[in-house]
């Protein structure tokens, strides 16, 4: 079917009605349970080598982590899993343990390097982000979405909720007016989905970290090192990868 | 309206330049609900109008009051929003003399309906809709030659790209690029738009798709701008050439130069598209390179080139290292996917090898018995010349997400002509030499093989239930003929002569079908269950004729058998594995029965083996993290004798070393046992690994040996027991400064027991070993130096005489660098010395310094283009020299090998992207 029609503009009016859900109320303390879905063939199918041993049946890796907060501190850490590993995909994830205290505008790491600690201590990254007017609904939350790029080449999707009062988000992430239930690259290749958003009271000391007789490095100094000794294993830009979420 | 909001911001911009410190806005306010009454909590946000910039939020306290302050005068819009509320939403136009804005009362209404608005232009040209989908033709649109995909965008009515690269379609911004529905290069749309030529395109497609890998599922539509490439656009190409040669001026000595060239050359080649894929190569040498590296294998598709004497992990170094080779490699591969889903993998590869060698060894060997010892001194030169063809097929088809069929067969067909001539002197204890033989051996062989597979994987949709069916088809045929001649001189005694010819012929066909399944029992707990059922028949009809007049007519029948042997094998196996995220537990079984019927057609005996047996296994894996493993395995196995170790006949090629079968053979029982640790910190650098093993062997396939007073031996294979090899290693990285320096210690020691008969006499050779190594690596920015080092003691004791006791030492140093240097430059060079040592002296005693170096410089744009030169062993000290004790014997050889020779080499890498080509180095 052609359709001819003269250059001028058409205005067309199209009237999307905004569905009403159920509001939970706000919150400012309380617990979320993340699923981080990975999509190992997209981050890594151009790497010969893993093509070989990615396949359709073992692409998705699904981890689960949990995110405890208060309307001024929040941990973010992953939920350990007894299940048997398949293989070495493992070593293809992060599994970082993400304390941030967002008035002091203050982070404390554990990013584990492939089984062995390593602590960083850094001010809360400062992300530029986008809001757009796209909306969603998640874990009976409503959520707004918006944009961050990471690199030239890699966008990140986050939807926020207002009604979820502190200022945080999965990993190192955070910044947006409420906290983040959903983040995504623009791909799909890394999600992070809130499974479940609940007000519980929260474990004794859940939130404090103790940073005494540890190598606390900087962000910046950890990549620097990890830069040079992991250059015979990891893409620079993996690396950068590693440490964007953070 | 847009229109005015950009000119407010450009006359902002304007006044701003002149104020020397940027101004911040204030923005403060009370939020109400409708009745009028506070709303605490209510999110203030505030985002900038030309690029949706989040500037700032806050939220409201108590009294409903808000402050947004500490971002820079902008013009922006300030939303409002509460869970129970619709948004609210203000635009603010700051500037220096409107920063600080007090909205008095932000009433929020209760949440109702919302209207947008949606702009759509259309044109006259070749556009149409294809259901939900736009379609632009892309010839249709003229774009300048070499025009790549973005100026192509560009002009299509209704696109529009900021300088960013972002795509907006119709005012609505493109969430995805695609090619031919894929994401081409990754995930950045600029690598497609930016990279591919506007020429190749056909259509460009527009429309919304569910986008099944965003969050929580198939719920948001996003906005794909797909590009459908015209056929021949679909297509590229990557290689490399390289030729290197010394042009015959590398002086042999110090009077002359070499007469025939050294040279290296290799060609690689890969054309692809979006289904296909051929890849060729090419190589030749004289030199002791004679494969492709690692990452050479993974970047053009070579999977059947890995070859047994290649190095993981310097592939660059494999050598051949026994004699003077001359090699030639061509082959093709083929890959391409077929049926609607592209499920179907097809993969075709012939392969063409041609490789010569000659060798020359000088040999003393002692062979201590209990009442005497005898002497030999042999000299050989061995020519050989194998070549192959080798097809390779592999389908492939995913029949259902569940199911996998596969199809292999594969036939390779073989050459190979032998000539070799060896010289022996025996002398005995009083070193009298009481015989010298001059040996001639020319073989002409060739040989078909085929291997042949057909699996089908099934997976259930009960998590871990699966099942395997196989088939394998297994032929051989091998016809050889040659000729022995020899002449033995025994001094005061006279001499005699051998003249013979032999022919060979073997055949044999095997099948085996396996089934084995996997069933879950519980969250943790799984068992597999197996069968295999084999069916296999060889025949051997080997021939040997004396030369009677001027030809082979003289039949020897103690030289000459016929034999058939059928084989059938059923085995079934059983396994419970137990796992969970930390540890892996598994023990089982097979249980098997062989029976074995040897026929042999010119005595017509039979000789039948009823064999059963119980082979164990065991396997425990702890893995407390990621980086920590310990693991520990026991198995066993069995093996049959091959049917060159049953048939009673006399091998006599080589008539100072006859043979003879022993159909009384048992097959062998292993018991192996595997300790591992390893431990890895990314961060410090340091790493462990450690192990150890033991096998022990009863039934084991030993030797027995017969002298005669010459010192010449007949030989058959016995079952001995208590066969043993043990060995611990250990080795260890630690790196200081920075890891600027790593020490890298390593341990080994080993211990072997041996059994052989010597005579009925039972000799137990043990052989003990330690080698203490320790290397260090400096690394600086553009320079890196290794050094290595190695000590290792050896013991070898036998029973039979104290005199073979002759512990020797090999110790080995080097030290290398490599130097990138500015303008493409760089310099490597190493250096290493190897000395061996026997106390009391004697021909083992050796010492040898090998040194190489090369320098070489990347040329053009892309650096695409390496000129080097190389000089391998400049000292011309290389000889390739080793001891070997088994059972009652010391031999002591020495290879001629290739040592000094410089290589002048240009390399071209290329591709059609015209872009810098980079070698595969690394894991990634």
């Amino acid at each position: 079917m052609t359709l001819e029609v003269c250059t001028k503009k058409i205005v067309a009016v199209i009237a999307v009605g905004l569905l009403s859900f159920q509001s939970f109320g706000q919150m400012s303390s309380g617990k979320i349970v993340f699923e981080r879905k990975t999509n190992l063939k997209k981050r890594l199918g151009d790497n010969p080598r893993m093509k070989n041993f990615i396949t359709e049946e073992n692409k998705y890796r699904i981890e689960n982590f949990e995110l405890f907060f208060n309307d001024s501190t929040s941990v973010f850490r992953p939920i350990e899993s007894d299940e048997p590993e398949q293989g070495m995909m493992k070593y293809f994830t992060t599994h970082n343990t993400v304390y941030q205290n967002v008035n002091q505008r203050e982070k404390f790491i554990v990013m584990d390097l492939w089984g062995n600690p390593a602590y960083i201590k850094d001010t809360i990254d400062k992300r530029d982000w986008k809001i757009t007017e796209s909306k969603r609904v998640i874990s009976g939350y409503n959520c707004r979405k918006a944009i961050w790029n990471m690199n030239d080449s890699t966008r990140i999707y986050a939807w926020f909720s207002v009604d979820v009062v502190p200022s945080i988000g999965p990993e190192g992430f955070g910044g947006l007016p409420g906290a983040i239930l959903g983040l995504a690259t623009e791909d799909g290749s890394v999600i992070y989905f809130a499974k479940s958003v609940e007000a519980v009271v929260l474990p004794v000391n859940v939130l404090k970290y103790d940073e005494k007789g540890k190598d606390v490095y900087t962000e910046d100094a950890l990549k620097a090192i990890l830069a040079e000794r992991m250059k015979q294993w990891m893409k620079p830009q993996d690396l950068e990868a590693m440490f964007s979420w953070l | 309206m847009k229109r005015i909001v950009q000119l407010l911001v450009a006359c902002f911009l304007l006044v701003s330049v002149q104020s020397s410190f940027a101004q911040t806005m204030k923005v403060s306010g009370i939020v109400t609900d409708s009745t009028g009454s506070p709303l605490q909590n209510s999110m203030v946000m505030a985002v900038r109008v030309k690029d949706s910039l989040l500037l700032g939020f806050t939220r409201s306290d108590k009294q409903g009051k808000f402050l947004l302050t500490d971002f820079q005068v902008d013009t922006f819009s300030l939303v409002v929003a509460h869970p129970k509320c619709d948004d609210r939403t203000y635009y603010i136009f700051g500037s220096k003399d409107n920063y600080e804005i007090n909205i008095p009362n932000v009433r929020m209404t209760p949440m109702s309906k919302e209207l947008q608005e949606v702009v759509i232009y259309a044109n006259k040209n070749p556009i149409y809709y294809k259901g939900d989908t736009l379609v632009y033709v892309a010839d249709s649109f003229k774009v300048a030659e070499g025009a790549v995909v973005e100026d192509l965008l560009k002009k299509l009515p209704g696109i529009k790209i900021d300088s960013d690269g972002k795509i907006t379609s119709q005012g609505q911004e493109i969430n995805k690029v695609l090619v031919d529905g894929d994401e081409f290069f990754g995930t950045d749309p600029t690598v497609a738009t930016k990279n591919l030529g506007a020429d190749g395109i056909k259509t460009v497609q527009i429309y919304e798709k569910t986008d099944n890998e965003t969050i929580g599922g198939s719920e948001e539509k996003i906005k794909v701008l797909d590009l459908k490439l015209k056929e021949e656009a679909k297509k590229g190409y990557f290689g490399r050439v390289s030729g290197a040669s010394d042009m015959a001026l590398t002086p042999l000595s110090s009077n002359y130069l070499g007469s025939t060239p050294f040279y290296e050359g290799e060609l690689l080649l890969n054309k692809f598209n979006s289904k296909q894929k051929i890849s060729l190569f090419a190589l030749g040498s004289n030199t002791p390179r004679s494969s492709f590296g690692r990452g050479d294998l993974n970047k053009f598709g070579l999977s059947n080139e890995e070859g047994a004497n290649r190095n993981f992990w310097e592939p660059n170094n494999t050598t051949n290292t026994s004699g003077i080779p001359q090699t030639f490699k061509a082959g093709i591969y083929f890959s391409d996917k077929y049926g609607k889903k592209q499920n179907t993998d097809l993969l075709f590869n012939y392969s063409y090898y041609n490789d010569q060698l000659i060798a020359s060894t000088a040999s003393e060997s002692q062979y201590f018995l209990t009442d005497t010892t005898y002497y030999t001194a042999d000299s050989t030169r061995n020519k050989s010349n194998n070549q192959s063809h080798k097809l390779n097929l592999t389908i492939s088809s995913q029949l259902d997400s569940l199911t996998l069929l596969e199809f292999k067969p594969s036939v390779s067909f073989d050459t190979g002509l032998t000539d070799n001539l060896s010289n022996s002197n025996f002398r005995g204890e009083d070193g009298e030499e009481s015989l010298s033989t001059t040996i001639t051996n020319k073989n002409d062989s060739k040989g078909l093989t085929t291997n042949n597979t057909i699996r089908l994987y099934r997976k259930f949709m009960k998590k871990r239930r699966e099942l395997e069916v196989r088939y394998d088809l297994v032929g051989t045929n091998n016809q050889t003929t040659g000729n022995l001649y020899s002449l033995s001189d025994y001094k005061l005694l006279g001499s005699d002569t051998t003249d013979q010819k032999k022919t060979n012929d073997n055949s044999s066909l095997s099948q085996y079908a396996t089934v084995s399944y996997f069933e879950p029992l519980s969250k943790r707990l799984k068992v597999n269950v197996n069968y295999l059922y084999e069916y296999g028949k060889s025949n051997q009809i080997k021939e040997t004729y004396d030369k009677v007049g001027n030809d082979y007519t003289g039949f020897r029948a103690d030289l000459s058998n016929t034999f058939d042997n059928i084989r059938v094998q059923n085995r079934a196996g059983a396994e419970l594995i137990y796992e969970t995220g930390k540890h892996y537990l598994s023990g089982g079984a097979f249980v098997r029965n062989i029976q074995i019927d040897n026929h042999n057609l010119i005595t017509d005996s039979v000789v039948n083996q009823n064999i059963n047996s119980v082979l164990p296994k065991f396997k425990y894996e702890y893995k407390p993290s990621m980086s920590k493993r310990l693991s520990f395995t026991y198995n066993t196995s069995s093996a049959q004798p091959t049917i060159n170790d049953l048939q009673p006949v006399q091998d006599n090629s080589n008539p100072n070393r006859r043979q003879i079968g022993n159909p009384d053979l048992k097959p062998n029982f292993v018991h192996t046992m595997m300790l591992n640790f390893n431990t890895w910190n990314a961060l410090s650098g340091k790493y462990v690994w450690s192990g150890a093993s033991v096998n022990l062997t009863n039934n084991a396939f030993g030797t027995q040996t017969t002298y005669d007073n010459y010192g010449r031996t007949y030989s058959k294979t016995v079952n001995v027991d208590g066969n043993l090899s043990a060995v611990v290693y250990a080795g260890a990285g630690f790196p200081i400064f920075n890891r600027k320096i790593e020490f890298q210690p390593g341990f080994n020691a080993s211990f072997n027991r041996t059994n052989s008969y010597v005579a009925t006499a039972l000799n137990t050779t043990d052989n003990f070993a330690v080698t203490p190594e320790m290397d260090i690596d400096f690394q600086w920015d553009s320079l890196e130096i290794n050094v290595k080092s190695s000590y290792s003691y050896n013991n070898p004791v036998s029973s039979l005489s104290a005199l073979s006791s002759t512990p020797f030492t090999i110790q080995k140093y080097s030290i290398g660098f490599d130097w990138t240097l500015p303008r493409g430059f760089k310099i490597s060079s190493d250096g290493a010395y190897t000395k061996n040592a026997q106390p009391g002296g004697g021909f083992y005693n050796t010492e040898y310094f090998i040194w190489n170096a090369e320098i070489g410089k990347k040329f053009l744009k892309t650096q695409n283009l390496l000129l080097s030169i190389k000089g391998n062993d400049l000292l011309n000290q290389n000889i390739n020299a080793r001891r070997v004790v088994t059972g009652n014997t010391v031999t002591d050889n020495r290879t001629t090998i290739i040592s000094r020779y410089f290589l002048l080499k240009v390399t071209y890498r290329f591709n059609n992207r015209k872009t810098r080509e980079d070698d595969f180095r690394g894991m990634h």
